[in-house]
């Protein structure tokens, strides 16, 4: 495999770039902090 | 144990370890044995990052954590994506640019040879030190349950893995690491759904999740701010962070992992979706704990986990003390059962008051049982201060080997084998790796032929494998060996990260800046740590920020060259 042809212009899928596939990973992060908070409240 | 059971455990085993042969057999270059011909796509690398992490101990401590203390170890990887993250955007292009085979190829293109030198030394003790224990970790725990020789263990697991990833390299681990991170989940998913089925038939589900959240065990989310606190929202999503840049974006044992990628994009995907997935998997995992401590609210647990250690005190002049224990400890536990129960009732019934009062007669039986524990460990110290009092690790293996059913007793030892093997594999891996591409062909043997150090990273691999079953079969004569190990990664990553971190963003610092404040950091961290009380996950970002700082005062006190 030449690595010379794997830059960083390529993108990820279902994404048009990488920001937003970025931003969906803390995104993700951040819903699950808030279900888990809502989980430790609910059964408290 | 059953036939059934060996079957189940010796079969998995042996395919896994023979898949991998076969998939990667045939003729080989250095190329290919190290960076597995950047072949691989992204939901190997995310499996096999996945596999890497996770160890033995990951299951046979993680449950028992949980039964103890609740889910809140689960704050500790909320750094994790965030680091996938960095790391995609600021590690893998230049790593992809520079074509390294290790991490550490970077830092000399960046500083210089010393540099270079210096984090892969001290990449090559952390990780040496640590596989031996990844081997011993589960074979002294297996093997106190088990019955099994703790040195034959760790012998037949430490060539199984040496078999397989010297004959395929890179290739092996990955390949194999698939199949072992399915037996892995497919396990632990197969053991959750056994443990809510054995739940009592008038707990549902729902109940159970209630009564576990009423008795603190849900207790996944805390965004107070405490020092001594060491998991909380802030540890995690702080030191967390450090720790897992560290770990993945320098510690070969991941970089080569993702190296193996066919392109940035699948290299960034298997990274990306590792942060996606990891906090689910140890949510399982820890859920798992979670049910077999309301499994045991039901259903009489031991005294203390370890049969084997609790049994030796038997023979000792202690027994009439621990059987009077063991009387109050079955008394405890009914006044326990009925007081459960009434909270049960009182839940079903939406009966707040009755929870209430439920609630806070529990706290009163829950410190008397958890004082009659205490006085069991103390027995046991007494009879033989050498004992092993920390009975957490034997919680789920405890569980399983009485509870589950036949068959799924060997499948879910499998999933601590396969676990401890995938990480085996990783580290040996990489330790050759950096040997060789570092050390060996950098500073040694400068030029010589690729099949000269495609035989050179084979005979490495068997050296660091050997290496580490010798270390495993001694670390059983040596004390508190494991957090011994564990301490000497958090002293390490700090300063290694630190030497990443002003290679990649801080371009005014220069090559004996960073060396000299490398070597400073890192004696302060080891100072740090024996003359304070500082949590060991806080070294990290320390070591990391003293480099930088000692960085920047070396640029500017030391003579520059012209």
């Amino acid at each position: 495999m030449d690595q010379e042809s794997s830059t960083d212009n390529h993108k990820p899928p279902f994404f048009k770039s990488w920001r937003p596939f970025y931003y969906m990973v803390i995104g993700t992060l951040i819903l699950q902090i808030v279900v888990f908070y809502a989980i430790t409240q609910y059964f408290e | 144990m059953s036939y059934l059971d060996w079957g189940v455990l010796v079969g998995t085993l042996a395919f896994i370890a023979l898949y991998g042969m076969w998939k990667t057999r045939g003729s080989q270059n250095i190329e290919g044995y190290l960076k597995g011909n950047n072949s691989e796509k992204w939901w190997t690398i995310c499996l096999s990052i996945m596999a890497t992490q996770a160890s033995a101990i990951t299951f046979l401590s993680t449950p028992g954590q949980a039964y103890e203390d609740g889910m809140r170890f689960l704050q500790f990887y909320f750094g994790l994506p965030i680091a996938m993250v960095i790391i995609s955007v600021s590690f893998i292009p230049i790593y992809y640019r520079l074509k390294v085979y290790t991490a550490y190829e970077f830092l000399e293109s960046r500083f210089d040879l010393k540099t270079r030198s210096l984090a892969a030394f001290l990449f090559l003790v952390q990780r040496g030190l640590a596989a031996g224990i990844t081997i011993y970790a589960p074979a002294i725990i297996l093997s106190s349950i088990l019955g099994w020789n703790v040195n034959t263990t760790n012998i037949i697991l430490g060539l199984v893995v040496v078999l397989y990833t010297v004959t395929g390299g890179t290739r092996a681990v990955s390949v194999t690491q698939k199949q072992q991170m399915a037996v892995m989940m497919g396990g632990m998913i197969v053991a959750g759904i056994i443990v809510i089925n054995m739940l009592p038939p008038d707990v549902s589900f729902y109940d159970a999740v209630q009564v576990a959240g009423k008795m603190d065990k849900l207790n996944l989310i805390n965004f107070s701010f405490d020092w001594n606190d060491r998991y909380n929202v802030w540890s995690g999503v702080t030191g967390g962070l450090f720790l897992f840049m560290s770990y993945f974006g320098t510690d070969q044992s991941q970089v080569a992992r993702y190296l193996s990628g066919k392109s940035i994009t699948e290299s960034r995907l298997g990274l990306l979706f590792n942060g996606l997935l990891k906090i689910p998997m140890q949510f399982i995992i820890l859920f798992i704990g979670v049910m077999v401590f309301v499994f045991y609210q039901f259903v009489q647990p031991p005294v203390f986990f370890n049969k084997v250690v609790k049994e030796r005190l038997y023979e000792t002049s202690y027994a009439g003390n621990l059987i009077q224990l063991e009387t109050e400890h079955n008394a405890n536990f009914k006044e326990k059962t009925r007081v459960v129960k009434d909270m049960l009732r009182g839940i079903q019934a939406e009966d707040q008051t009755a929870i209430n009062s439920a609630r806070a007669e529990l706290n009163g039986i829950e410190a008397e049982g958890k004082a009659i524990r205490n006085e069991v460990k103390s027995l046991l110290q007494k009879a033989n201060p050498k004992a092993e009092v920390k009975d957490t690790d034997y919680v789920f293996i405890s569980f399983v080997m009485q509870y589950m059913p036949t068959g799924i007793i060997g499948l879910l030892l499998a999933v601590i084998f396969c676990a401890s093997m995938s990480s085996t594999s990783s580290e040996l891996n990489a330790l050759a790796s950096t040997t060789v591409i570092d050390m060996y062909k950098r500073s040694f043997r400068t030029q010589a032929s690729d099949t000269h150090y495609l035989q050179a990273s084979k005979l490495f691999t068997i050296g660091w494998g050997l290496f580490a079953i010798l270390f495993a079969t001694l670390a059983s004569q040596l004390d508190n060996l494991i957090q011994a190990v564990n301490i000497l990664g958090s002293l390490f990553y700090g300063t290694i990260l630190g030497i990443f971190v002003v290679g990649f963003y801080l371009k005014y610092i220069k090559a004996n800046a960073v060396f000299w404040a490398a070597v400073v950091a890192e004696a302060l961290v080891i100072l740090t740590y024996t003359t304070t009380e500082v949590g060991f996950l806080w070294l990290n970002p320390i070591g990391c920020l003293l480099v930088i700082g000692f960085g920047y005062f070396f640029q500017v006190v030391l003579p520059q060259k012209r």
